[in-house]
Protein backbone atom coordinates (compact mmCIF):
# COMPACT_ATOMS: atom_id res chain seq x y z
CA UNK A 1 0.00 0.00 0.00
CA UNK A 2 1.16 3.29 -0.79
CA UNK A 3 2.93 5.77 2.21
CA UNK A 4 0.99 8.49 0.91
CA UNK A 5 -1.86 8.93 3.40
CA UNK A 6 -4.35 10.83 0.81
CA UNK A 7 -3.86 7.56 -1.31
CA UNK A 8 -5.12 5.70 1.07
CA UNK A 9 -8.29 6.41 1.06
CA UNK A 10 -10.56 5.30 -0.91
CA UNK A 11 -9.19 1.49 0.37
CA UNK A 12 -9.96 2.45 4.10
CA UNK A 13 -13.48 3.80 3.03
CA UNK A 14 -14.35 0.81 1.30
CA UNK A 15 -13.02 -1.25 4.33
CA UNK A 16 -15.00 0.92 6.51
CA UNK A 17 -18.32 0.53 4.82
CA UNK A 18 -17.83 -3.18 4.73
CA UNK A 19 -17.13 -3.28 8.31
CA UNK A 20 -20.17 -0.89 8.77
CA UNK A 21 -22.50 -2.90 6.90
CA UNK A 22 -21.49 -6.30 8.87
CA UNK A 23 -21.88 -5.04 12.11
CA UNK A 24 -25.56 -3.46 11.35
CA UNK A 25 -26.16 -6.95 10.10
CA UNK A 26 -25.51 -8.49 12.90
CA UNK A 27 -27.17 -5.96 15.73
CA UNK A 28 -30.16 -6.68 13.52
CA UNK A 29 -29.59 -10.83 13.31
CA UNK A 30 -29.36 -10.42 17.24
CA UNK A 31 -32.19 -7.96 17.26
CA UNK A 32 -34.43 -10.43 15.21
CA UNK A 33 -32.97 -12.71 17.68
CA UNK A 34 -34.63 -12.03 20.49
CA UNK A 35 -38.14 -11.77 18.95
CA UNK A 36 -38.89 -15.15 17.75
CA UNK A 37 -39.85 -16.68 21.12
CA UNK A 38 -41.89 -14.02 21.70
CA UNK A 39 -43.19 -14.19 18.28
CA UNK A 40 -43.93 -18.01 18.55
CA UNK A 41 -46.51 -17.88 21.61
CA UNK A 42 -48.77 -15.02 20.41
CA UNK A 43 -48.64 -17.70 16.80
CA UNK A 44 -49.58 -20.55 19.25
CA UNK A 45 -52.72 -18.83 20.63
CA UNK A 46 -54.21 -17.99 17.46
CA UNK A 47 -53.21 -20.52 15.81
CA UNK A 48 -55.83 -23.02 17.98
CA UNK A 49 -58.98 -21.14 17.98
CA UNK A 50 -58.31 -21.20 13.96
CA UNK A 51 -57.43 -25.01 14.38
CA UNK A 52 -61.15 -25.62 16.33
CA UNK A 53 -63.03 -23.64 13.69
CA UNK A 54 -61.74 -25.44 11.50
CA UNK A 55 -62.10 -28.35 13.02
CA UNK A 56 -65.88 -28.17 13.75
CA UNK A 57 -65.77 -27.25 9.70
CA UNK A 58 -64.27 -30.13 9.17
CA UNK A 59 -66.80 -32.28 11.29
CA UNK A 60 -69.99 -30.85 9.35
CA UNK A 61 -68.62 -31.57 5.74
CA UNK A 62 -67.37 -35.83 7.04
CA UNK A 63 -71.19 -35.73 8.70
CA UNK A 64 -72.13 -35.24 5.06
CA UNK A 65 -69.58 -37.25 3.27
CA UNK A 66 -70.83 -40.33 6.02
CA UNK A 67 -73.93 -39.83 4.39
CA UNK A 68 -73.08 -40.03 1.40
CA UNK A 69 -70.69 -43.01 1.77
CA UNK A 70 -73.71 -44.71 3.77
CA UNK A 71 -76.00 -44.38 0.66
CA UNK A 72 -73.63 -46.00 -1.82
CA UNK A 73 -72.75 -48.63 0.44
CA UNK A 74 -76.67 -49.44 0.41
CA UNK A 75 -76.83 -48.92 -3.38
CA UNK A 76 -74.23 -51.80 -4.22
CA UNK A 77 -75.56 -53.95 -1.26
CA UNK A 78 -78.85 -53.55 -3.51
CA UNK A 79 -76.75 -54.32 -6.76
CA UNK A 80 -74.88 -57.49 -5.18
CA UNK A 81 -78.52 -59.05 -3.52
CA UNK A 82 -78.24 -62.21 -5.40
CA UNK A 83 -79.63 -66.05 -4.75
CA UNK A 84 -78.54 -67.89 -2.10
CA UNK A 85 -76.08 -70.41 -3.53
CA UNK A 86 -75.55 -68.31 -6.93
CA UNK A 87 -72.21 -66.91 -8.07
CA UNK A 88 -71.64 -63.58 -7.71
CA UNK A 89 -71.82 -61.48 -11.44
CA UNK A 90 -67.97 -61.47 -12.41
CA UNK A 91 -68.50 -57.33 -13.50
CA UNK A 92 -69.47 -56.34 -10.15
CA UNK A 93 -66.04 -56.91 -8.07
CA UNK A 94 -62.98 -59.05 -9.24
CA UNK A 95 -61.23 -61.56 -8.28
CA UNK A 96 -59.17 -61.35 -4.52
CA UNK A 97 -55.89 -60.38 -6.37
CA UNK A 98 -57.44 -57.41 -7.88
CA UNK A 99 -59.51 -54.14 -6.27
CA UNK A 100 -62.70 -53.18 -7.98
CA UNK A 101 -62.62 -50.36 -9.78
CA UNK A 102 -63.18 -46.83 -7.58
CA UNK A 103 -66.56 -45.58 -7.48
CA UNK A 104 -67.12 -42.29 -10.07
CA UNK A 105 -67.58 -38.92 -8.20
CA UNK A 106 -71.25 -37.60 -8.89
CA UNK A 107 -69.89 -33.96 -9.23
CA UNK A 108 -66.97 -31.82 -9.33
CA UNK A 109 -65.02 -30.77 -6.15
CA UNK A 110 -63.84 -27.80 -7.01
CA UNK A 111 -61.03 -26.06 -4.75
CA UNK A 112 -59.60 -22.72 -4.98
CA UNK A 113 -56.75 -21.24 -3.31
CA UNK A 114 -55.01 -17.65 -3.27
CA UNK A 115 -51.86 -16.50 -3.32
CA UNK A 116 -50.57 -12.90 -3.23
CA UNK A 117 -48.16 -10.67 -1.97
CA UNK A 118 -47.00 -7.02 -0.89
CA UNK A 119 -43.58 -5.31 -2.05
CA UNK A 120 -41.06 -2.04 -1.28
CA UNK A 121 -38.24 -2.23 -3.24
CA UNK A 122 -35.76 0.06 -3.38
CA UNK A 123 -32.42 0.76 -5.32
CA UNK A 124 -29.84 3.32 -6.39
CA UNK A 125 -30.29 2.13 -9.91
CA UNK A 126 -30.16 5.30 -12.45
CA UNK A 127 -33.58 6.08 -13.06
CA UNK A 128 -35.54 3.89 -10.55
CA UNK A 129 -37.75 4.88 -7.38
CA UNK A 130 -38.41 2.95 -4.54
CA UNK A 131 -42.12 1.84 -4.41
CA UNK A 132 -44.59 -0.23 -2.90
CA UNK A 133 -46.37 -2.54 -5.30
CA UNK A 134 -48.55 -5.36 -5.67
CA UNK A 135 -47.63 -8.26 -6.39
CA UNK A 136 -49.18 -10.92 -9.07
CA UNK A 137 -52.36 -11.90 -7.04
CA UNK A 138 -52.58 -15.99 -7.72
CA UNK A 139 -56.12 -17.44 -8.19
CA UNK A 140 -55.70 -21.50 -7.72
CA UNK A 141 -58.53 -23.37 -8.61
CA UNK A 142 -58.52 -27.06 -8.75
CA UNK A 143 -61.70 -29.38 -9.44
CA UNK A 144 -61.48 -32.88 -9.37
CA UNK A 145 -63.90 -34.36 -11.88
CA UNK A 146 -63.33 -38.24 -11.44
CA UNK A 147 -60.64 -40.68 -9.62
CA UNK A 148 -58.64 -39.95 -12.66
CA UNK A 149 -59.68 -36.21 -14.49
CA UNK A 150 -59.27 -32.62 -12.63
CA UNK A 151 -58.97 -29.55 -13.72
CA UNK A 152 -56.13 -27.26 -12.57
CA UNK A 153 -56.65 -23.21 -13.18
CA UNK A 154 -53.71 -20.89 -12.59
CA UNK A 155 -55.45 -16.86 -13.07
CA UNK A 156 -53.17 -13.63 -12.25
CA UNK A 157 -54.21 -10.26 -12.17
CA UNK A 158 -50.97 -7.79 -11.68
CA UNK A 159 -50.15 -4.06 -12.21
CA UNK A 160 -47.93 -3.56 -15.00
CA UNK A 161 -44.71 -2.21 -13.88
CA UNK A 162 -44.45 0.87 -16.49
CA UNK A 163 -48.43 1.72 -16.68
CA UNK A 164 -49.38 0.83 -13.41
CA UNK A 165 -52.49 -0.76 -15.02
CA UNK A 166 -53.94 -4.08 -13.84
CA UNK A 167 -54.20 -7.05 -16.64
CA UNK A 168 -55.21 -10.21 -16.05
CA UNK A 169 -53.75 -13.71 -17.47
CA UNK A 170 -54.73 -17.35 -17.23
CA UNK A 171 -51.12 -18.54 -16.91
CA UNK A 172 -52.28 -22.30 -16.55
CA UNK A 173 -55.19 -24.42 -17.59
CA UNK A 174 -55.10 -27.48 -18.37
CA UNK A 175 -57.17 -30.90 -18.36
CA UNK A 176 -55.19 -33.69 -16.01
CA UNK A 177 -55.71 -37.50 -17.21
CA UNK A 178 -53.91 -39.50 -14.40
CA UNK A 179 -53.84 -42.77 -15.72
CA UNK A 180 -51.35 -44.46 -13.71
CA UNK A 181 -48.15 -43.84 -11.78
CA UNK A 182 -46.39 -44.52 -15.37
CA UNK A 183 -48.54 -41.79 -17.04
CA UNK A 184 -50.03 -38.33 -16.46
CA UNK A 185 -51.03 -35.81 -18.92
CA UNK A 186 -51.76 -32.83 -18.88
CA UNK A 187 -53.98 -30.69 -22.16
CA UNK A 188 -54.05 -27.09 -22.33
CA UNK A 189 -51.45 -24.60 -20.59
CA UNK A 190 -48.43 -25.48 -18.51
CA UNK A 191 -45.39 -25.04 -17.00
CA UNK A 192 -42.89 -26.07 -19.58
CA UNK A 193 -40.62 -28.57 -17.82
CA UNK A 194 -37.14 -26.99 -18.36
CA UNK A 195 -35.01 -27.04 -15.66
CA UNK A 196 -36.34 -27.58 -11.70
CA UNK A 197 -37.73 -23.71 -10.99
CA UNK A 198 -40.27 -23.34 -13.18
CA UNK A 199 -42.32 -26.41 -12.11
CA UNK A 200 -41.28 -26.61 -8.68
CA UNK A 201 -42.46 -22.44 -8.40
CA UNK A 202 -45.13 -21.02 -10.40
CA UNK A 203 -46.90 -18.05 -9.38
CA UNK A 204 -46.64 -17.37 -6.02
CA UNK A 205 -43.82 -15.98 -4.25
CA UNK A 206 -45.15 -17.53 -0.65
CA UNK A 207 -43.89 -21.33 -1.96
CA UNK A 208 -40.95 -19.61 -3.03
CA UNK A 209 -37.92 -18.97 -0.35
CA UNK A 210 -36.58 -15.96 -2.18
CA UNK A 211 -38.07 -12.79 -2.90
CA UNK A 212 -38.33 -13.40 -6.66
CA UNK A 213 -37.35 -16.29 -9.03
CA UNK A 214 -33.74 -16.19 -10.35
CA UNK A 215 -33.45 -14.42 -13.61
CA UNK A 216 -32.67 -16.93 -15.44
CA UNK A 217 -36.70 -18.05 -15.30
CA UNK A 218 -37.73 -14.50 -15.20
CA UNK A 219 -41.32 -15.09 -16.60
CA UNK A 220 -41.35 -14.36 -20.49
CA UNK A 221 -43.31 -10.97 -19.83
CA UNK A 222 -40.41 -9.64 -17.51
CA UNK A 223 -37.59 -10.01 -19.78
CA UNK A 224 -37.25 -14.16 -19.30
CA UNK A 225 -35.47 -15.83 -22.16
CA UNK A 226 -36.72 -19.05 -21.55
CA UNK A 227 -39.78 -20.08 -22.46
CA UNK A 228 -41.64 -20.45 -18.80
CA UNK A 229 -45.54 -21.39 -20.28
CA UNK A 230 -46.61 -23.22 -23.48
CA UNK A 231 -49.31 -24.89 -24.79
CA UNK A 232 -49.95 -28.19 -26.26
CA UNK A 233 -49.67 -31.48 -24.41
CA UNK A 234 -47.36 -32.57 -21.48
CA UNK A 235 -47.07 -35.96 -20.60
CA UNK A 236 -45.32 -37.01 -17.11
CA UNK A 237 -44.24 -40.39 -15.15
CA UNK A 238 -42.61 -42.75 -13.12
CA UNK A 239 -40.23 -45.18 -14.72
CA UNK A 240 -39.00 -48.16 -13.78
CA UNK A 241 -35.99 -47.83 -12.05
CA UNK A 242 -36.25 -48.74 -8.36
CA UNK A 243 -34.41 -46.64 -6.10
CA UNK A 244 -33.60 -44.41 -8.43
CA UNK A 245 -37.09 -42.83 -8.76
CA UNK A 246 -36.62 -42.13 -12.58
CA UNK A 247 -39.22 -40.30 -13.76
CA UNK A 248 -39.61 -38.52 -17.28
CA UNK A 249 -41.62 -35.35 -18.97
CA UNK A 250 -42.10 -35.04 -22.49
CA UNK A 251 -43.82 -32.28 -23.78
CA UNK A 252 -45.27 -30.86 -27.20
CA UNK A 253 -46.62 -27.19 -27.75
CA UNK A 254 -46.86 -24.09 -29.87
CA UNK A 255 -43.25 -23.11 -28.35
CA UNK A 256 -43.23 -19.06 -27.70
CA UNK A 257 -43.59 -16.55 -30.61
CA UNK A 258 -40.35 -13.94 -31.27
CA UNK A 259 -39.67 -11.97 -28.39
CA UNK A 260 -42.06 -9.28 -28.15
CA UNK A 261 -41.66 -5.65 -26.30
CA UNK A 262 -41.45 -6.13 -22.67
CA UNK A 263 -44.98 -6.24 -20.86
CA UNK A 264 -46.26 -8.20 -23.71
CA UNK A 265 -46.64 -12.35 -23.60
CA UNK A 266 -44.87 -13.99 -26.45
CA UNK A 267 -47.17 -17.22 -25.30
CA UNK A 268 -49.00 -18.24 -28.26
CA UNK A 269 -52.36 -19.14 -26.66
CA UNK A 270 -54.40 -19.71 -29.88
CA UNK A 271 -52.42 -19.29 -33.25
CA UNK A 272 -48.31 -20.40 -34.20
CA UNK A 273 -46.75 -17.89 -35.88
CA UNK A 274 -44.95 -21.16 -37.64
CA UNK A 275 -46.11 -24.87 -38.33
CA UNK A 276 -43.63 -26.66 -36.06
CA UNK A 277 -44.29 -27.44 -32.48
CA UNK A 278 -41.73 -27.16 -29.58
CA UNK A 279 -40.73 -30.44 -27.96
CA UNK A 280 -39.09 -31.04 -24.91
CA UNK A 281 -37.43 -33.90 -23.29
CA UNK A 282 -36.93 -34.10 -19.50
CA UNK A 283 -35.34 -37.10 -16.73
CA UNK A 284 -35.06 -37.00 -13.59
CA UNK A 285 -34.49 -38.69 -10.45
CA UNK A 286 -35.43 -38.91 -7.09
CA UNK A 287 -33.63 -40.86 -5.42
CA UNK A 288 -35.60 -42.59 -2.33
CA UNK A 289 -32.05 -43.55 -0.54
CA UNK A 290 -31.47 -39.21 -0.09
CA UNK A 291 -35.34 -38.05 0.39
CA UNK A 292 -35.19 -34.40 -0.95
CA UNK A 293 -32.63 -34.92 -3.38
CA UNK A 294 -33.33 -34.14 -7.15
CA UNK A 295 -31.48 -34.17 -10.48
CA UNK A 296 -31.84 -33.81 -13.88
CA UNK A 297 -31.89 -32.73 -17.19
CA UNK A 298 -34.08 -31.71 -20.07
CA UNK A 299 -33.54 -30.51 -23.95
CA UNK A 300 -35.80 -28.57 -25.27
CA UNK A 301 -36.08 -27.75 -29.36
CA UNK A 302 -37.97 -24.81 -31.45
CA UNK A 303 -37.62 -22.90 -34.37
CA UNK A 304 -38.24 -19.20 -34.09
CA UNK A 305 -38.95 -17.08 -37.05
CA UNK A 306 -38.69 -13.42 -36.30
CA UNK A 307 -40.26 -11.05 -39.05
CA UNK A 308 -37.18 -10.19 -41.70
CA UNK A 309 -34.64 -12.14 -40.14
CA UNK A 310 -33.62 -15.73 -41.07
CA UNK A 311 -35.54 -18.41 -38.71
CA UNK A 312 -33.76 -19.82 -35.36
CA UNK A 313 -33.25 -23.09 -34.19
CA UNK A 314 -33.63 -22.76 -30.12
CA UNK A 315 -32.19 -25.72 -28.54
CA UNK A 316 -32.25 -25.05 -24.82
CA UNK A 317 -30.43 -27.30 -22.20
CA UNK A 318 -30.34 -27.79 -18.63
CA UNK A 319 -29.31 -29.81 -15.89
CA UNK A 320 -30.06 -29.22 -12.26
CA UNK A 321 -29.11 -30.72 -8.47
CA UNK A 322 -31.37 -29.92 -5.80
CA UNK A 323 -31.81 -31.15 -2.55
CA UNK A 324 -34.69 -29.86 -0.36
CA UNK A 325 -34.91 -31.15 3.12
CA UNK A 326 -37.59 -29.78 6.23
CA UNK A 327 -34.76 -27.57 6.82
CA UNK A 328 -32.10 -27.38 4.43
CA UNK A 329 -31.79 -26.24 1.17
CA UNK A 330 -29.63 -26.42 -1.72
CA UNK A 331 -30.92 -25.59 -5.22
CA UNK A 332 -28.30 -25.49 -8.43
CA UNK A 333 -29.09 -24.92 -12.01
CA UNK A 334 -27.21 -24.49 -15.49
CA UNK A 335 -29.24 -23.65 -18.66
CA UNK A 336 -28.02 -23.45 -21.79
CA UNK A 337 -29.89 -21.43 -24.49
CA UNK A 338 -28.55 -22.22 -28.07
CA UNK A 339 -29.26 -20.00 -30.99
CA UNK A 340 -28.49 -20.99 -34.74
CA UNK A 341 -29.54 -19.09 -37.49
CA UNK A 342 -27.19 -19.38 -41.05
CA UNK A 343 -24.07 -20.49 -40.13
CA UNK A 344 -23.89 -18.51 -37.30
CA UNK A 345 -24.22 -20.17 -33.17
CA UNK A 346 -25.26 -18.07 -30.57
CA UNK A 347 -24.69 -19.31 -26.79
CA UNK A 348 -26.42 -17.78 -23.67
CA UNK A 349 -25.46 -19.81 -20.93
CA UNK A 350 -26.89 -18.94 -17.31
CA UNK A 351 -26.88 -20.45 -13.74
CA UNK A 352 -28.03 -20.25 -10.43
CA UNK A 353 -27.44 -21.54 -6.41
CA UNK A 354 -28.79 -21.30 -3.92
CA UNK A 355 -28.72 -22.29 0.06
CA UNK A 356 -31.03 -21.99 2.78
CA UNK A 357 -31.64 -23.29 6.38
CA UNK A 358 -34.49 -23.19 8.69
CA UNK A 359 -33.90 -21.96 12.04
CA UNK A 360 -37.90 -21.62 13.99
CA UNK A 361 -39.64 -19.54 12.34
CA UNK A 362 -36.75 -18.03 10.39
CA UNK A 363 -35.26 -19.09 6.59
CA UNK A 364 -31.58 -17.24 5.96
CA UNK A 365 -30.77 -17.73 2.61
CA UNK A 366 -28.18 -16.62 -0.03
CA UNK A 367 -28.37 -17.09 -3.78
CA UNK A 368 -25.83 -16.54 -6.48
CA UNK A 369 -27.31 -16.00 -10.25
CA UNK A 370 -25.65 -15.28 -13.79
CA UNK A 371 -26.33 -14.93 -17.07
CA UNK A 372 -24.51 -14.18 -20.23
CA UNK A 373 -26.25 -13.51 -23.82
CA UNK A 374 -23.85 -12.29 -26.29
CA UNK A 375 -24.23 -8.79 -27.60
CA UNK A 376 -25.40 -10.08 -31.40
CA UNK A 377 -27.95 -12.65 -29.73
CA UNK A 378 -30.86 -11.82 -32.40
CA UNK A 379 -33.68 -12.25 -29.92
CA UNK A 380 -33.00 -11.07 -26.53
CA UNK A 381 -29.53 -8.45 -27.45
CA UNK A 382 -30.86 -6.41 -23.99
CA UNK A 383 -30.04 -9.20 -21.68
CA UNK A 384 -26.07 -9.24 -22.04
CA UNK A 385 -24.04 -9.83 -19.02
CA UNK A 386 -26.39 -10.03 -15.58
CA UNK A 387 -24.70 -11.75 -12.30
CA UNK A 388 -24.70 -10.63 -8.67
CA UNK A 389 -25.08 -12.48 -5.05
CA UNK A 390 -28.85 -12.08 -3.38
CA UNK A 391 -28.81 -12.04 0.55
CA UNK A 392 -31.86 -12.42 2.64
CA UNK A 393 -34.09 -13.64 5.30
CA UNK A 394 -37.42 -14.97 5.26
CA UNK A 395 -39.39 -15.05 8.27
CA UNK A 396 -42.94 -17.07 8.75
CA UNK A 397 -45.08 -14.73 10.43
CA UNK A 398 -47.45 -18.10 10.40
CA UNK A 399 -47.96 -20.70 8.91
CA UNK A 400 -49.42 -19.41 6.01
CA UNK A 401 -48.14 -16.04 5.82
CA UNK A 402 -43.95 -14.40 4.82
CA UNK A 403 -42.13 -11.34 5.83
CA UNK A 404 -38.70 -11.64 3.03
CA UNK A 405 -35.81 -9.05 3.55
CA UNK A 406 -33.36 -9.27 0.57
CA UNK A 407 -30.73 -7.64 -0.51
CA UNK A 408 -29.33 -7.70 -4.15
CA UNK A 409 -26.20 -6.80 -5.59
CA UNK A 410 -26.38 -6.19 -9.67
CA UNK A 411 -23.44 -6.76 -12.22
CA UNK A 412 -24.07 -5.47 -15.47
CA UNK A 413 -22.73 -5.64 -18.80
CA UNK A 414 -22.20 -1.75 -19.69
CA UNK A 415 -23.88 -0.98 -16.50
CA UNK A 416 -22.86 0.53 -13.29
CA UNK A 417 -23.45 -1.77 -10.46
CA UNK A 418 -25.88 -1.17 -8.36
CA UNK A 419 -27.68 -2.32 -4.55
CA UNK A 420 -31.17 -2.96 -4.11
CA UNK A 421 -33.21 -3.58 -1.09
CA UNK A 422 -37.03 -5.65 -0.96
CA UNK A 423 -39.01 -6.12 1.92
CA UNK A 424 -41.74 -8.95 1.20
CA UNK A 425 -45.24 -9.67 2.67
CA UNK A 426 -45.69 -12.62 1.16
CA UNK A 427 -49.30 -14.92 2.09
CA UNK A 428 -51.54 -17.75 0.85
CA UNK A 429 -55.19 -17.95 1.65
CA UNK B 1 -12.50 -5.65 -10.16
CA UNK B 2 -11.22 -4.30 -6.66
CA UNK B 3 -14.43 -2.80 -5.30
CA UNK B 4 -16.37 -5.76 -6.41
CA UNK B 5 -14.27 -7.76 -4.20
CA UNK B 6 -14.44 -5.39 -1.83
CA UNK B 7 -18.84 -5.98 -2.00
CA UNK B 8 -18.45 -9.60 -2.22
CA UNK B 9 -16.29 -9.97 0.55
CA UNK B 10 -19.03 -7.45 2.59
CA UNK B 11 -21.78 -9.46 1.20
CA UNK B 12 -20.27 -12.70 2.58
CA UNK B 13 -19.72 -11.26 6.11
CA UNK B 14 -23.05 -10.23 6.21
CA UNK B 15 -23.75 -13.72 5.57
CA UNK B 16 -22.26 -15.05 8.27
CA UNK B 17 -23.40 -12.54 10.55
CA UNK B 18 -27.15 -13.81 9.25
CA UNK B 19 -25.96 -17.50 10.58
CA UNK B 20 -24.91 -16.79 13.56
CA UNK B 21 -27.73 -14.38 14.79
CA UNK B 22 -30.20 -16.18 14.06
CA UNK B 23 -29.24 -19.75 15.41
CA UNK B 24 -32.33 -20.86 17.11
CA UNK B 25 -32.73 -24.89 17.34
CA UNK B 26 -36.45 -26.00 16.69
CA UNK B 27 -36.70 -29.05 19.21
CA UNK B 28 -38.18 -31.81 16.94
CA UNK B 29 -41.23 -32.72 19.14
CA UNK B 30 -41.59 -35.24 21.52
CA UNK B 31 -43.21 -38.48 20.74
CA UNK B 32 -46.60 -38.79 22.94
CA UNK B 33 -47.45 -41.87 25.02
CA UNK B 34 -49.89 -44.63 23.44
CA UNK B 35 -50.25 -47.65 21.51
CA UNK B 36 -49.03 -48.72 17.77
CA UNK B 37 -50.70 -47.32 15.07
CA UNK B 38 -52.15 -49.63 12.41
CA UNK B 39 -51.64 -49.02 9.12
CA UNK B 40 -55.72 -50.36 7.63
CA UNK B 41 -56.96 -51.25 4.10
CA UNK B 42 -59.86 -52.74 2.92
CA UNK B 43 -60.29 -56.57 2.94
CA UNK B 44 -60.37 -56.23 -0.25
CA UNK B 45 -56.59 -54.99 -0.92
CA UNK B 46 -54.28 -57.53 -1.52
CA UNK B 47 -51.62 -55.70 0.26
CA UNK B 48 -50.30 -57.17 3.11
CA UNK B 49 -47.01 -55.77 3.66
CA UNK B 50 -45.53 -52.58 3.25
CA UNK B 51 -42.11 -51.40 3.79
CA UNK B 52 -41.70 -48.21 5.83
CA UNK B 53 -40.23 -46.73 2.33
CA UNK B 54 -43.17 -47.85 0.34
CA UNK B 55 -45.57 -46.74 3.32
CA UNK B 56 -43.95 -42.96 3.18
CA UNK B 57 -44.01 -42.62 -0.86
CA UNK B 58 -47.76 -43.94 -0.43
CA UNK B 59 -48.53 -40.92 1.90
CA UNK B 60 -46.71 -38.66 0.29
CA UNK B 61 -48.48 -39.24 -3.31
CA UNK B 62 -45.57 -40.41 -4.60
CA UNK B 63 -47.06 -43.75 -5.50
CA UNK B 64 -51.15 -42.82 -6.20
CA UNK B 65 -52.24 -45.92 -7.45
CA UNK B 66 -52.45 -49.14 -5.74
CA UNK B 67 -52.29 -50.81 -9.39
CA UNK B 68 -52.74 -49.85 -13.09
CA UNK B 69 -56.72 -49.21 -12.35
CA UNK B 70 -56.75 -48.37 -8.83
CA UNK B 71 -55.59 -44.55 -7.34
CA UNK B 72 -54.74 -44.77 -3.93
CA UNK B 73 -57.80 -43.05 -1.57
CA UNK B 74 -55.87 -41.61 1.74
CA UNK B 75 -57.57 -41.28 5.29
CA UNK B 76 -55.43 -39.26 7.78
CA UNK B 77 -56.58 -38.29 11.49
CA UNK B 78 -56.76 -35.04 11.93
CA UNK B 79 -54.70 -32.56 13.74
CA UNK B 80 -54.19 -32.82 17.39
CA UNK B 81 -54.54 -36.62 17.41
CA UNK B 82 -51.82 -38.93 18.25
CA UNK B 83 -52.39 -41.32 15.29
CA UNK B 84 -51.65 -37.76 13.56
CA UNK B 85 -48.49 -36.81 15.37
CA UNK B 86 -46.62 -40.43 14.59
CA UNK B 87 -47.50 -40.19 11.15
CA UNK B 88 -46.04 -36.60 10.47
CA UNK B 89 -43.34 -37.65 12.65
CA UNK B 90 -42.43 -41.41 11.51
CA UNK B 91 -43.75 -41.51 8.26
CA UNK B 92 -44.18 -37.75 6.75
CA UNK B 93 -40.97 -36.55 8.89
CA UNK B 94 -42.58 -32.96 9.41
CA UNK B 95 -44.51 -30.91 11.45
CA UNK B 96 -48.08 -29.72 10.93
CA UNK B 97 -47.07 -26.64 9.40
CA UNK B 98 -44.54 -28.18 7.01
CA UNK B 99 -47.30 -31.00 5.92
CA UNK B 100 -50.16 -28.30 5.13
CA UNK B 101 -47.34 -26.84 3.28
CA UNK B 102 -46.33 -30.07 1.33
CA UNK B 103 -49.99 -30.70 -0.05
CA UNK B 104 -50.37 -27.20 -0.97
CA UNK B 105 -46.75 -27.89 -3.39
CA UNK B 106 -47.91 -30.81 -4.61
CA UNK B 107 -51.14 -29.37 -5.27
CA UNK B 108 -49.74 -26.54 -6.78
CA UNK B 109 -47.22 -28.34 -9.21
CA UNK B 110 -50.19 -30.84 -10.14
CA UNK B 111 -48.35 -33.86 -8.30
CA UNK B 112 -51.55 -34.83 -6.65
CA UNK B 113 -55.20 -33.72 -7.42
CA UNK B 114 -56.30 -33.75 -3.32
CA UNK B 115 -54.44 -34.05 0.17
CA UNK B 116 -55.30 -36.71 1.89
CA UNK B 117 -58.63 -36.51 3.85
CA UNK B 118 -58.46 -35.87 7.67
CA UNK B 119 -60.88 -37.71 9.37
CA UNK B 120 -61.70 -36.57 13.04
CA UNK B 121 -62.35 -40.61 14.75
CA UNK B 122 -61.14 -44.40 14.29
CA UNK B 123 -65.15 -44.45 13.59
CA UNK B 124 -64.94 -42.41 10.35
CA UNK B 125 -61.72 -43.63 9.91
CA UNK B 126 -63.26 -47.11 9.82
CA UNK B 127 -66.57 -46.32 8.17
CA UNK B 128 -64.57 -44.68 5.10
CA UNK B 129 -61.97 -47.94 4.65
CA UNK B 130 -64.73 -50.32 5.04
CA UNK B 131 -67.10 -48.57 2.60
CA UNK B 132 -64.01 -48.03 -0.10
CA UNK B 133 -61.70 -50.84 -1.22
CA UNK B 134 -59.11 -48.05 -2.44
CA UNK B 135 -58.62 -46.41 1.12
CA UNK B 136 -55.29 -46.40 3.27
CA UNK B 137 -55.56 -45.11 6.85
CA UNK B 138 -53.97 -45.19 10.32
CA UNK B 139 -55.55 -45.83 13.50
CA UNK B 140 -54.53 -46.52 17.33
CA UNK B 141 -54.18 -50.33 16.99
CA UNK B 142 -56.61 -51.21 19.71
CA UNK B 143 -59.55 -49.80 17.57
CA UNK B 144 -59.10 -51.73 14.89
CA UNK B 145 -62.25 -53.30 13.71
CA UNK B 146 -61.95 -57.72 12.77
CA UNK B 147 -63.37 -56.65 8.91
CA UNK B 148 -60.24 -54.21 8.23
CA UNK B 149 -57.05 -55.57 7.34
CA UNK B 150 -53.95 -54.76 9.04
CA UNK B 151 -50.88 -53.77 7.19
CA UNK B 152 -47.57 -55.17 7.58
CA UNK B 153 -44.87 -52.36 8.01
CA UNK B 154 -41.67 -53.72 7.24
CA UNK B 155 -42.63 -56.79 8.16
CA UNK B 156 -44.17 -56.12 11.53
CA UNK B 157 -47.46 -55.93 13.16
CA UNK B 158 -48.43 -53.39 15.72
CA UNK B 159 -47.19 -54.71 19.14
CA UNK B 160 -44.02 -56.64 17.93
CA UNK B 161 -40.94 -54.58 19.18
CA UNK B 162 -39.67 -53.68 15.34
CA UNK B 163 -42.71 -51.63 14.53
CA UNK B 164 -42.03 -48.62 13.65
CA UNK B 165 -45.07 -46.88 13.79
CA UNK B 166 -45.39 -45.52 17.58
Amino acid sequence: MSSDPRRQWPALREASRSLLGAALACWIAVAGWSEAAFAQNETVQGTEAETIRALMERVEALEARIKSLEAESRARAGEVAVEPGARPKAELFQTAHELPAPAAVAVPRLQIRGFADVTWAASNERGTTNAFGLGQFNLFVTSRLSDRFSVLAETVVEADESSNQFGIELERLFLLYRMNDRLQVSFGRYHSGIGFYNTAYHHSTWLQTALGRPFLFAFEDEGGILPIHNVGVSATGSLPSGGLGLHYIAELGNGRATRTELGQSPVQNVSDENNGKSFNLALFARPSAIRGLQFGFSAYHDNRTPLGQPPIEEKIFAAHAVYQGERFEFLNEAVLVRHRFGGTILNTPGFYTQISHQLGPWRPYFRYQYINAPDREPLFPDVRRQEGPSLGVRYNINDWTALKVQYDRSFARRKAPFHSLGLQLAFAF
Amino acid sequence: MNRRRHDVGAILALAGCLWVGTMLAAAAPEALPGSDIAVVVNKKNPVENLSLSELRRIFRAERQFWDARSPVLLLIRTAGSREREVMLRVVYQMDEASYRKYWVGKLFRAEATSEPVAVDSNRLMNEGTQALPNVIGCEDAGDVPRDLKVVRVNGYLPGEDAYPLR
